[in-house]
């Protein structure tokens, strides 16, 4: 790539609408309401990798917490049901101009970071990446394996939640 | 804010925060994390920036 690589939290006067990653539902996440997330709501934060104020790639994360449906009375009265806090790797995409240039690798690589650093700040014991059919293989190359017995909780259009665990991710 | 944030986005662009786990693959899941996996050789290479 030419020119540096830079990410960052996204700012309300980056150009988004000319961001396309090949998939209109991530494309119309990025204009119309990663913005709204973050600076009118603060649910998320998204992450851009730029060069030349181009956006080129987005990561959008948010605590989250993966639960039990219920805990039976016997472990209740021994441990507390406390969930299990994680970063939610909700949305992710590449342009497709610049697909296969490593911006994915990099944004991963900077979530992951924020992941450790929110392990070591607030507590957090994985990451759930929400998966899309073709980004599933990519996500198990770097560790994460698809979460069992998911029954509420997971994006529209189900994309399948991907699990690594913080203490698995090299500090 | 989130229940206004919850009327106002469409549910394509809402992130729930909760996932719920059947018991018996929650509790897999928290044994699976007594002892994390080693990191693929494709994480080491990632988090060292390579």
């Amino acid at each position: 790539m030419a020119s540096e690589l830079l990410i960052r939290p996204l700012r309300a006067e980056d150009d988004r609408s000319s961001f396309t990653c090949g998939q209109g539902d991530l494309d119309r996440y990025l204009e119309h309401y990663a913005g709204q997330n973050q600076f009118k709501f603060g649910l998320s934060v998204t992450y851009v990798a730029v060069t030349a104020q181009v956006i080129l790639g987005f990561a959008t994360v948010c605590p989250g917490a993966i639960e039990r449906v219920s805990m039976p009375a016997a472990a209740r009265r021994r441990l507390p049901a406390y969930p299990l806090p994680v970063l939610r790797l909700a949305r992710f995409g590449v342009a497709t101009v610049a697909q296969g240039q490593g911006v994915g690798e990099a944004l991963l690589r900077h979530v992951l970071g924020v992941a450790l650093s929110l392990r070591a700040s607030a507590g957090c014991l994985g990451v759930v990446a929400d998966a899309k059919p073709d980004a599933v293989a990519f996500s198990r190359r770097y560790g994460f394996v698809p979460l069992e017995g998911v029954t509420a909780g997971t994006l529209h259009g189900e994309p399948t939640p991907m699990f690594l665990a913080t203490a698995s991710i090299p500090g | 804010m989130f229940m206004e944030a919850r009327r106002t986005l469409p549910d394509e662009a809402f992130v729930p925060a909760r996932i719920v786990l059947e018991n018996k693959a929650f509790d897999q899941l928290v044994k699976s994390m007594e002892k994390a996996p080693k990191p693929t050789r494709a994480l080491v290479e990632l988090m060292r920036g390579k």
